[in-house]
C-alpha cells in the first residue's frame, strides 16, 4: 500500500472509532431518557442497515441470478419470468399505494382497483408458501420427534423407577401447565364433585408452579445473554476511547492537575 | 347517554343506574317504541340456576355497547308504517342512511375502549413503591463496567458444564481431516458481542481439523461476520502456542445470503448446489458432513430442523446464545441435536475440553466474561432481593 492508501485507511478506521463511539453512547442514553440523538442513531443504524441489505440483494441475487441470464438469453431461462413478473406487480402496487394521495370522496379508479388485485398475487403465494412450509416443518420437525422422544421416555417398560418417576412428573407439570394456560381453571375446578376439586386444584398448582420455573430459568439464562452483550459493549468502548484523543488528553489533563 | 324518553327507574345495586339504567341487573323495559327493548328481552331470558334474571348470565354489561346501532336505526314514532301520525303531532322526515362519515364515528365507537360515564374512582388503598427501573438499569451497568475499568480479576469460578457441550466436541472432532461442514450463520453485528464469543472455539477447532466451511446466512450482513471471525480465528491460531500450520482462507466458501427466511430452507436441504452462491457453487465437491447452526435465536436452530435436517438428515450441532438455550435443549434431548454449546459458560467448557492454549487475547476475553458475569449476577440477585423486601414491607403496611 502507499502512503496515501495507508494514510487514507488510518483515517477512514478513526473515523468509523468516533462514529461507533458516539452511536453506541447516543444508543446508551435511552435509558436515561428518550432523546433526539437516540432517535437520530436508531434511524442511522435502521438506514445503514437496509441499505446494505438493498445492495446485496441486486449485487448477490437480483442481477447475477435474475437479469444477467434474462438479459443474456431470455428464451433459455423463461421461467425467470414469473418471478420477474411478481416482483414488478408488487412493486408497482405498493408503490402506487405509497405516492397517491387519499381522495376523499368516491372510489378508487378502474386501473387502481386492478392494481391492487393483481398485486395481491404475489402476496398471496409468498403467504402460502410461508405457511405450508412453516405447518409441514412444524409437524415433521418439531410436533412429530418431540412426541415421540416423550412417548419412548414415558412409556419405556425396562426404565428405572427415577426414569419412570421422571416421566410422570414431566407428563403432570406439562398438561398441568397447558390447562393453566388454556382452560379457565377457577371455573374448570367450582363445576367438579368435591373428591376431583382437591386432585384437580393440586394438578394446577403444579402446572402453575413449573410455569414459573420455566420462566424463571429462561430469565436467568437471557441475563446471562445480555450481560454478555453489554460486557462485550463496556470492552469496545474503553478500546475505542483507549484508541482515540481523548484518553490522552483525559491523561494529560489529569497529570496537570494531579501531578 | 341517557335517554330521555325512559321512565325513571330506582337504582338497586348499581351506583350508574339512574345515568344508565339499561346496566341494572333487574332492568325490564317494555315501553312502547322502545327498540331497547329487544335487547333486554334477550338479556332476561338469559336465567341462570339461581332463576334470578340475569344473575347467572355469561356476559353483563354489553347493553351499552349496543346501543349506537340501536339508536342509528331507531325511527321516530311518526315514521312507523302501522301508526298513524296524530294532528298534534310534529311531522318528521324518514332518516336517510347513515353517511360515510356517520359510519366511521359508529366504527371508532365500537372500536374503542368502553368508558364508564359518571363512576367516582376510588383511591388506591396503600401506596405502590415506585418502579425504579433505571436505577435497576444503572445498577447492573455500574456492576459491570466498573470492574471491566478496574480491571477486577475476581470471583472468577468455574463456568457450568451444560450438557450437549462435549458430545459437540466429539462430533467436531470425529470429522475427517479436509471434511465439509455446512454453517448456518444466522447471527449478525446486532448480538456478535455474545456469539463470537460462542462461536470461536468452534470455529478454532474447524480451522484445527481442516475443514472447509461452507457458509450461508439468512442474513445480509451475515456472511461478512462470518468472514470477520474466521479470519480472527485464523489470525489467533497461527499466534497460539498450538496452532494449525497451513490454514487459511482456502477453507472459507462463502455460501451467500439466502432471502426468504425459512421458506428457502427447504431447497438447501433438497438441492444444497442450487442455493449457494455461483462461486461457492463452483467449489462445491459433494455434500457435507455435519451441519453446523449458529443462531442468536432458537427460532433459527428451529427453522433448520424443521426445514432442513428432515430432508438431508445431516447431523446438527447448535451453537446458541445462552438466551435460547432453554428452547433449544430439548431438541438435544430428543436427539435432533447431536450438540449444544450455548453462552459464555458453553465456550469457556469447549475452550477447556479443546485443550488448546488459548492466544492472549482469547485468554484475556474468556477470564474477562466469568469475572463480569459474576459480578452481574451479584447485582442482578440484590436488585432481586431488594425487590422482594420492599415488596414485603409494602404489603406489611397496606390495612
Amino acid at each position: 500500500m502507499t502512503s496515501l492508501e495507508l494514510t487514507t485507511s488510518s483515517a477512514l478506521d478513526s473515523i468509523g472509532l468516533w462514529v461507533g463511539l458516539a452511536i453506541s453512547l447516543t444508543l446508551l442514553s435511552l435509558i436515561v431518557r428518550d432523546n433526539p440523538f437516540a432517535r437520530l442513531a436508531q434511524h442511522i443504524l435502521v438506514g445503514a442497515a437496509l441499505g446494505y441489505a438493498a445492495i446485496l440483494v441486486v449485487r448477490q441475487l437480483l442481477a447475477p441470478r435474475l437479469f444477467a441470464p434474462l438479459l443474456e438469453d431470455p428464451g433459455a431461462n423463461p421461467w425467470l419470468l414469473a418471478p420477474l413478473v411478481l416482483g414488478l406487480l408488487l412493486w408497482a402496487a405498493g408503490g402506487e399505494r405509497l405516492i397517491r394521495t387519499r381522495s376523499t370522496t368516491g372510489a378508487d379508479g378502474g386501473w387502481r382497483r386492478l392494481l391492487q388485485m393483481l398485486g395481491a398475487a404475489p402476496v398471496a403465494l409468498m403467504l402460502g408458501v410461508t405457511i405450508g412450509v412453516g405447518v409441514t416443518g412444524a409437524l415433521q420437525g418439531t410436533l412429530l420427534p418431540q412426541f415421540v422422544y416423550a412417548a419412548d421416555f414415558g412409556f419405556d417398560p425396562l426404565a428405572s423407577g427415577s426414569q419412570i418417576l421422571v416421566g410422570l412428573l414431566t407428563l403432570l407439570i406439562t398438561s398441568g401447565a397447558l390447562i393453566h394456560l388454556f382452560a379457565d381453571a377457577e371455573g374448570l375446578v367450582a363445576q367438579q364433585p368435591g373428591w376431583v376439586r382437591s386432585a384437580l386444584a393440586a394438578w394446577l398448582w403444579l402446572g402453575k408452579r413449573g410455569l414459573w420455573l420455566a420462566a424463571g430459568f429462561v430469565f436467568a439464562r437471557l441475563m446471562a445473554s445480555r450481560f454478555s452483550l453489554l460486557i462485550g459493549r463496556v470492552e469496545y468502548l474503553m478500546y475505542t476511547v483507549s484508541q482515540s484523543t481523548l484518553w490522552q488528553w483525559a491523561e494529560s489533563i489529569w497529570q496537570a492537575f494531579f501531578g | 347517554m341517557q335517554d330521555t324518553d325512559q321512565p325513571e327507574r330506582e337504582s338497586t345495586a348499581s351506583p350508574y343506574a339512574a345515568a344508565q339504567p339499561w346496566l341494572s341487573v333487574d332492568y325490564t323495559e317494555a315501553a312502547e317504541g322502545d327498540l331497547l327493548t329487544n335487547d333486554a328481552a334477550v338479556e332476561e331470558s338469559a336465567v341462570g340456576k339461581s332463576g334470578a334474571p340475569g344473575q347467572d348470565r355469561l356476559v353483563i354489561g354489553v347493553q351499552g355497547l349496543l346501543r349506537p346501532i340501536a339508536i342509528l336505526n331507531r325511527l321516530p314514532q311518526s315514521a312507523t308504517p302501522d301508526r298513524e301520525p296524530q294532528p298534534d303531532e310534529p311531522r318528521t322526515a324518514a332518516p336517510s342512511s347513515p353517511t360515510a362519515d356517520e359510519l366511521r364515528r359508529l366504527r371508532q365507537t365500537l372500536n374503542a375502549e368502553p368508558s364508564i360515564a359518571a363512576f367516582d374512582l376510588a383511591p388506591l388503598s396503600g401506596r405502590l413503591p415506585p418502579l425504579r427501573i433505571a436505577w435497576v438499569f444503572w445498577l447492573i451497568g455500574l456492576a459491570i463496567a466498573t470492574p471491566i475499568l478496574l480491571s477486577f480479576n475476581r470471583p472468577m469460578g468455574r463456568a457450568t458444564e451444560w450438557p450437549g457441550v462435549a458430545e459437540a466436541y466429539i462430533a467436531i472432532d470425529n470429522l475427517s481431516i479436509n471434511a465439509d461442514v455446512l454453517v448456518y450463520w444466522a447471527y449478525d453485528p446486532a448480538t456478535s458481542g455474545e456469539m463470537d464469543l460462542v462461536a470461536l472455539p468452534i470455529v478454532r477447532h474447524l480451522i484445527d481439523r481442516r475443514c472447509r466451511l461452507i457458509v450461508v446466512s439468512p442474513l445480509p450482513n451475515g456472511p461478512a461476520v462470518a468472514r470477520r471471525l474466521f479470519t480472527r480465528a485464523v489470525a489467533d491460531a497461527q499466534t497460539s502456542s498450538v496452532g494449525s500450520p497451513g490454514a487459511g482462507q482456502s477453507l472459507f466458501i462463502d455460501g451467500g445470503y439466502l432471502p426468504g427466511g425459512a421458506s428457502v430452507l427447504p431447497l438447501v436441504g433438497q438441492d444444497l448446489p442450487a442455493a449457494l452462491s455461483p462461486e461457492a457453487r463452483a467449489n462445491y465437491i459433494g455434500p457435507p458432513d455435519l451441519a453446523i447452526v449458529l443462531g442468536a435465536q432458537a427460532e433459527d436452530v428451529q427453522a433448520w430442523l424443521e426445514q432442513v435436517q428432515p430432508l438431508n438428515l445431516l447431523p446438527v450441532v447448535a451453537v446458541v446464545s445462552a438466551g435460547a438455550d432453554p428452547m433449544a435443549r430439548p431438541y438435544l434431548d430428543s436427539g435432533q441435536l447431536r450438540g449444544l454449546v450455548s453462552g459464555f459458560d458453553g465456550a469457556a467448557s469447549y475452550w477447556r475440553l479443546s485443550g488448546e492454549a488459548l492466544s492472549p487475547p482469547e485468554d484475556a476475553l474468556m477470564r474477562g466474561q466469568l469475572v463480569y458475569q459474576n459480578w452481574g449476577a451479584f447485582a442482578l440477585l440484590l436488585v432481586l432481593l431488594l425487590g422482594n423486601l420492599a415488596a414485603l414491607s409494602t404489603r406489611r403496611s397496606d390495612p
